[in-house]
């Protein structure tokens, strides 16, 4: 890293009003970073400040201690002389600053270095306090620090970094224990000073809150989450079966969702990596929290809608009427294929054998139907009602009925898939054979091969047999996968529903839209015209996370706790889709195939 | 599109900000468009006095008039600005036609240079100014590119004066000093 010569100088706005005193703040003389915190008000000498910060900072453990960094002047007039008097202390520091301005002044203070510093150019950098000491950065780094389990290296830290670090390191010290300072008689100025103590109390009555709530979470949890957990977690072929229908999944999430919230303070042992991602985590717990009450209320929602105009009874005896009708247009359909359908010359036999086998299916089906046809009414009732578990609940449970009531179209389309794929199979190893070519199993590639002529008759036979049979087949195959394919997207829509309202960050959201302050995404820099005899001088502001930003990182956030999931994967792209079903693959709701280790 | 270039230096070298403006005299300036909506809004007004059904034309109206600020509020570039602060990093402000300002500040540590960088399109050859990202792993080697003034293209002349300005305001404060040609 390169080391530069320009001193910048930090220094609050809250600070330019106050009176003389002693400038107290940190530094970091590699960086040449210098950040003032406050002002402490004369009289007094540096060597009661020194005292009071070594007893505030006393069992402290901070990267950048607060020390007493120079003088801080306010003259009459502009050309008060008297106060650019040198006050360099012959001991103990190596570099000094002096400031100073004069009353109504339209300018930016003057600064001055002396010691080591002397030669080197200075930079002024006027920032708001409160704004910095309330913004949390959020940056992509810092993600995936937690991640890791990693702190950044101090090296690799930027200078922006390291500004709200100093900033909220002088946080615990100096602005948070006012009522230290009294007793030394010492008066700071800061952007906290002004602060009143109604302003304490509400923050404590929200700890307090915040800490009964804790308690009683633990208690619950502890009471069903060491059973479940273990259970769940410990036993794959269990989690499985309760994964397998998307409720069950959509409950574990949220279950999951839970205890994260309980026990994500827990989760970072070192003192200092808590203290750098706390706010991240706060965030993070505040997101799930946030999206499981807006999931419940909307259930809720939902469940009284549904309920308050008796919807439950009128949609159940539809959906019967619509499996009904799909029942016999299902059987015209058969009729109609088994034929000549479109004009097509179908193999007659074939045709016949499949449409009975398929037909004889839909009068089982319909048969089942009939059987479920008295409990109807009460399961989309039930459903209605799992609206107060929140609608990702009941979307799923929706789900999951769909594929219940379509499971015979996925039955026809797993027959005729296999159907098509065998056939397609058996073509391609005749064809293999055609050209005196052969699959080897051992080593996995095509070998050639000396045929009889008896193999090759036969074969050429097969061949012939299976390649005039293919069209019957695949028209089989193109009428179910359609039939499957509109219900896949049924179910897709609903799944895509149900991780929206899982993972949508309105925590994040909602801090973003009313403190924009706090959810940092960088800084802006802009340049404070001053007279040229004095130093540069710029200001820096916090600069709010764009609202993109906001949604994909407490999405992403979010969906590490789905990588486990894998009925809503959605990882499978059109294109693998496409050739799979021309291969006659099967296609599953969840995407197919388990990713490759 | 043309522009006007300005560049702003300050105290002892510390500091510049490189400025290019939209200038209004392209066909597709703000005045005209705003005068454009103001007046078909104002003649679609005047079709739903005199037509029955009045409703029409003033949804017409609306949308056309939420359309302009949504293109002069997130399309149409004032200026694009890059402000160079010494041993600090580099600050990249767009500014749209409403005044909303998008900032972009890059910090020293994670530059590895900036560079005129040239382009080949269908028809003819554009330069512009690229920040070079230093990768996390390997400081050497730059990992990504962030290319500045993409709304305004500047000629290569004003280019080549901005790349002069940053270099000597970036590295020759700095103990090490660039020499790229």
């Amino acid at each position: 890293m390169e080391v530069s010569n320009v001193i910048r100088v930090l220094f609050p706005f809250s600070c330019v009003i106050s009176e003389d005193g002693i400038l107290i703040g940190c530094q970091d003389s590699r960086r040449r970073l210098v950040c003032v915190v406050g002002v402490v008000n004369q009289p007094c000498s540096n060597e009661t400040v020194r005292t009071y910060l070594r007893k505030v900072s006393l069992g402290q453990k901070t990267t950048y201690p607060v020390t007493v960094l120079g003088t801080w002047r306010r003259g009459q007039h502009h050309d008060d002389t008297a106060y650019r008097a040198n006050s360099f202390p012959a001991h103990g520091q190596d570099n000094w600053i002096e400031m100073y301005t004069y009353v109504n002044n339209p300018d930016p203070p003057n600064c001055i270095a002396y010691g080591t510093w002397e030669n080197n150019a200075l930079m002024m950098i006027l920032y708001d306090q409160t704004k910095f000491l309330k913004a949390k950065l959020q940056n992509q780094e810092g993600n995936s620090g937690i991640a890791n389990g990693k702190t950044k290296k101090n090296e690799y830290m930027t200078d922006i970094d390291c500004i709200f670090d100093m900033v909220n390191s002088c946080k615990n010290t100096v602005l948070c224990s006012g009522h230290n300072a009294i007793e030394y008689d010492l008066n700071i100025i800061h952007s906290q000073s002004e602060r009143n103590k109604s302003c304490k109390i509400w923050t404590l009555s929200l700890s307090l809150l915040n800490w009964w709530m804790m308690l009683i979470f633990s208690v619950i949890v502890k009471m069903t989450g060491i059973i479940t957990m273990c259970s769940l977690c410990v036993s794959n072929p269990i989690q499985r079966l309760v994964r397998f229908p998307a409720t069950g999944c959509q409950l574990v999430e949220r279950y999951h969702h839970l205890y994260h919230i309980l026990t994500l303070h827990k989760q970072s042992d070192h003192e200092e990596l808590y203290q750098r991602t706390s706010s991240k985590l706060y965030i993070r717990k505040g997101n799930m929290l946030s999206s499981i009450v807006v999931d419940i209320l909307l259930g809720v929602a939902v469940m009284l809608w549904l309920i308050h105009y008796d919807y439950p009874n009128l949609l159940a005896s539809q959906i019967m009427q619509l499996v009904d009708v799909i029942g016999g247009e299902l059987q015209k359909l058969l009729a109609w294929m088994m034929g000549v359908p479109a004009g097509l010359k179908l193999n007659s036999q074939l045709d016949m054998f499949l449409g009975k086998f398929f037909l004889y299916h839909v009068y089982l089906w319909l048969g089942y139907l009939h059987v479920l046809r008295p409990f109807m009414s009460t399961i989309v009732w039930c459903i209605g009602l799992s609206g107060c578990l929140g609608l990702s609940v009941f979307l799923s449970l929706m789900m999951d009925f769909l594929s219940m009531l379509t499971f015979h179209i996925y039955c026809f389309y797993v027959y005729a898939a296999r159907l098509y794929n065998l056939q397609l199979a058996g073509l391609s190893s005749c064809w293999r054979l055609f050209r005196g070519k052969k699959w080897n199993v051992l080593r996995q590639r095509v070998d050639s091969c000396q045929y009889d002529v008896d193999q090759l008759f036969v074969g050429t036979l097969m061949f012939t047999i299976l390649l005039f049979l293919l069209p019957t087949t695949a028209l089989y195959y193109v009428v179910f996968t359609s039939f499957r394919l509109v219900v896949l997207v049924l179910e897709s829509l609903l799944a895509k529903m149900v991780v929206y309202l899982t993972t949508f960050p309105v925590f994040s959201l909602f801090l973003r839209l009313i403190q924009s302050d706090i959810l940092a995404g960088g800084v802006r820099f802009s340049v404070i015209d001053g007279p040229s005899n004095q130093p540069l001088c710029l200001s820096i502001h916090v600069e709010p996370t764009p609202y993109s930003v906001v949604l994909k990182q407490g999405k992403l956030e979010k969906m590490d706790t789905w990588k486990t999931n894998n009925v809503q994967k959605q990882s499978s792209s059109l294109g693998s889709i496409c050739k799979k079903l021309l291969a006659g693959h099967l296609v599953y709701p969840w995407g197919g195939e388990k990713p490759k280790k | 599109m043309s522009f006007r270039y300005t560049s702003k230096k300050y105290e002892r070298d510390l500091c510049e900000e490189h400025i290019v403006r939209v200038d209004h005299g392209g066909s597709c300036n703000r005045k005209v468009i705003v005068a454009c909506t103001v007046i078909i809004g104002f003649i679609l007004y005047w079709l739903s006095l005199i037509s029955e059904d009045g409703s029409l034309p003033i949804a017409i109206a609306a949308i056309l008039v939420l359309l302009c600020c949504i293109y002069l509020h997130f399309i149409q570039v004032y200026q694009e600005s890059l402000l160079v602060v010494a041993s600090t990093g580099v600050q990249f402000t767009t500014t749209y036609q409403t005044g909303r300002k998008k900032h972009l500040f890059i910090p020293i540590s994670s530059i590895h240079d900036i560079v005129i960088s040239e382009a080949v399109t269908m028809h003819r050859i554009i330069y512009y100014l690229v920040v070079l990202i230093k990768c996390a792993d390997n400081p050497t080697q730059p990992q990504s590119l962030i290319p500045l003034f993409m709304k305004t293209y500047p000629r290569i002349g004003v280019l080549k004066e901005m790349y002069r300005g940053i270099q000597h305001v970036l590295w020759k404060t700095n103990s090490m000093c660039h020499k790229k040609s």
